[in-house]
């Protein structure tokens, strides 16, 4: 299982691998826990990446089509969580 | 250049310990430092003067650059805005970049500034900067009707950087420029938006900025032709403007956000009350307190197309000139798979002829401010897309539309001609007939201004306006973002 996730990573652009850890970090790491574990949103990811909207979007399309992340509510207050396979990627024990 | 000027090392980690951080070893050019560290009082007292007004004693969740890498370059916590620090920060040098477009095609980027060049150089340096504390001078007021502490500390955040973009253009006036880039610093901090006598350079920049919903339309229209010129300024062959910018861009980027966002959060808000009270009368939608989509409406034909000017005239002989030179690329120049020079090559422009919009083929060296307003409302367009998707899902009609090119213009080829929305020309007449729907009333800026309320409870919000689903970095949304005692 773990080889077709870095395989699927490194299919990735640069900027999408970055944006995964971005997304990974904000979803697992923030720094008072006020929301579901494992959840990520656009305005923390966009303020910590230093993409513009268009560039994130974009690249959220690749990674969600990597079957990295899952998004789920509507835009403008999506819901970003990594998926089994993401998370495996990350090496996180959770 | 020499050859050690090629080789030296290129990544300077930013040093938080001087007076003004800086990652471009700023203490061994003692004559730069010195006269920066003279500018830096002007600089503090135009901010007491004309930035965010009251606001000295708050403290601010602000994030603060520490490092020009895209993945962790910033990090975040209180701060008073008055001791924010404001540095230079330039992106890493790449010793064996080339220049990739124009007359210097493939020649090693510049690190000094060619005397052939230097006027024009200046003068883009000089707009740019123009640009920045201007934005400052128009949100000053925005402060005292701040829809909830989440905004506010995302328009201080706005605020600080537009200073610090300030910093970085001024530096490279500072540096390269000599005496005559130090008199162009002073006159950054002398002009004033909106001043009869002394106003900022673009139309634009002299604007109001009286409320809230003018702010997210800035943010997300204006804020985005900086992006473009930002990006285009990236290709410079001019290294050091190169690696500036490239930087400012990272910082840019939130403020699309911010804008995006906020606008989408009105739209949200409006819909939800539309659904909920099954309003479709855009007087009846007022009466609840939320701003009706057609006012949402007037604000984008006004922002955009106000937006569309600072692109400049559509044929453009400077804009040929400053690419021949390598002064200016196209956005995205890098990935252009031709020959970047432009020396054959035409695109398509729109144009008045004998009362008809036709596109007509121009040499594509003049026409590059249009190509770079194109990419601009294809983005825009994307922005208005994703805005869109929320009428839809509440099972709303209503789609809001951008304004053709030749609408509400006064620079270019349809400066001066009446052309709606939906790009019929018109009459004098029936252009004065019609604008009032067009375009933002005195009434409609009434109206919302009426809505304008100081909200700073934390978790409270506006309204008119609904909360974002998280807050800033991984933060609940009753944080509170902004102290005041």
């Amino acid at each position: 299982m773990e080889k077709p996730v870095l395989d699927r990573l490194k299919t990735l652009p640069g900027a999408a691998r970055m944006l995964f850890a971005v997304i990974a970090r904000q979803a697992y790491q923030g720094p008072i826990r006020g929301k579901a574990e494992g959840v990520a949103t656009p305005p923390e990811i966009l303020e910590a990446c230093g993409l513009d909207p268009e560039e994130f979007y974009a690249l959220l399309k690749q990674l969600e089509a990597a079957g990295l992340v899952l998004v789920s509510n509507s835009y403008p207050f999506e819901e970003i969580r990594l998926t089994l396979a993401g998370i495996r990627s990350t090496g996180s024990r959770r | 250049m020499t050859p050690m000027e090629t080789t030296e090392a290129t990544q300077q980690p930013i040093d938080y310990s001087q007076r003004i951080p800086n990652n471009v070893d700023l203490a061994d050019d003692r004559n730069i430092q010195r006269a920066l560290e003279r500018w830096q009082p002007a600089f503090l007292n135009w901010w007491r003067e004309t930035g965010p007004a009251h606001t000295a004693a708050l403290q601010v969740y602000l994030r603060t650059a520490v490092s020009v890498d895209r993945d962790g370059w910033a990090n975040f916590g209180y701060v008073r805005m008055p001791e924010y620090r404001w540095g230079i920060f330039l992106t890493p040098r790449d010793d064996i970049r080339k220049i990739h477009f124009g007359a210097h095609k493939d020649e090693p980027a510049w690190q000094e500034v060619p005397g052939e060049y230097r006027s024009s150089l200046r003068r883009i340096i000089v707009t740019q900067a123009d640009t920045e504390p201007a934005s400052v001078e128009q949100q000053k007021l925005l402060g005292a009707t701040c829809p909830s502490l989440y905004d506010l500390r995302n328009l201080f955040q706005v605020n600080v950087e537009e200073g610090r973009h300030l910093w970085a253009m001024v530096y490279l006036l500072h540096r390269y420029f000599g005496r005559d880039g130090r008199e162009e610093a002073e006159a950054l901090l002398q002009r004033r938006s909106g001043d009869a006598n002394n106003p900022r350079i673009l139309t634009a920049f002299n604007e109001k900025t009286g409320h809230w919903l003018a702010f997210y339309m800035f943010a997300f229209f204006t804020d985005r032709d900086g992006k473009f010129q930002l990006a285009a300024l990236a290709e410079s062959a001019f290294d050091p403007l190169a690696r500036t910018t490239r930087f400012m861009l990272t910082e840019e980027a939130h403020h699309l956000f911010v804008g995006e966002a906020g606008v989408a959060r009105i739209i949200q808000r409006t819909c939800e009350v539309m659904q909920e009270r099954n309003l479709r009368d855009p007087s009846q939608v007022r009466a609840q307190g939320v701003i009706d989509l057609e006012t949402l409406q007037r604000f984008v034909n006004f922002h955009y197309s106000v937006t569309l000017d600072l692109f400049g005239a559509e044929i453009s002989s400077n804009a040929a000139s400053f690419y021949t030179g390598g002064l200016k690329g196209r956005y995205g120049e890098t990935n252009i798979a031709d020959d970047h020079s432009l020396a054959s090559d035409f695109y398509n422009v729109q144009e008045l002829v004998n009362g008809d919009i036709v596109n007509q083929p121009a040499p594509a060296l003049t026409a590059l401010n249009t190509r770079l307003r194109d990419a601009f409302t294809r983005e825009v367009q994307a922005g208005m897309d994703r805005w869109n998707r929320i009428p839809e899902r509440f099972g709303i009609a209503f789609r809001m539309t951008l304004p053709h090119v030749g609408f509400h213009r006064k620079i270019g080829n349809f400066a001066g001609a009446y052309v709606g929305p939906d790009g019929q020309v018109l009459s004098k007449d029936q252009w004065e007939h019609r604008s009032a729907d067009w375009l933002p009333s005195d009434g409609d800026h009434q109206f919302v201004t009426s809505l304008m309320g100081r909200v700073i409870e934390p978790g409270k919000f506006a309204n008119w306006i609904a909360p974002p689903a998280r807050g800033v970095n991984n933060l609940p949304i009753e944080f509170e973002y902004v102290r005041f005692d």
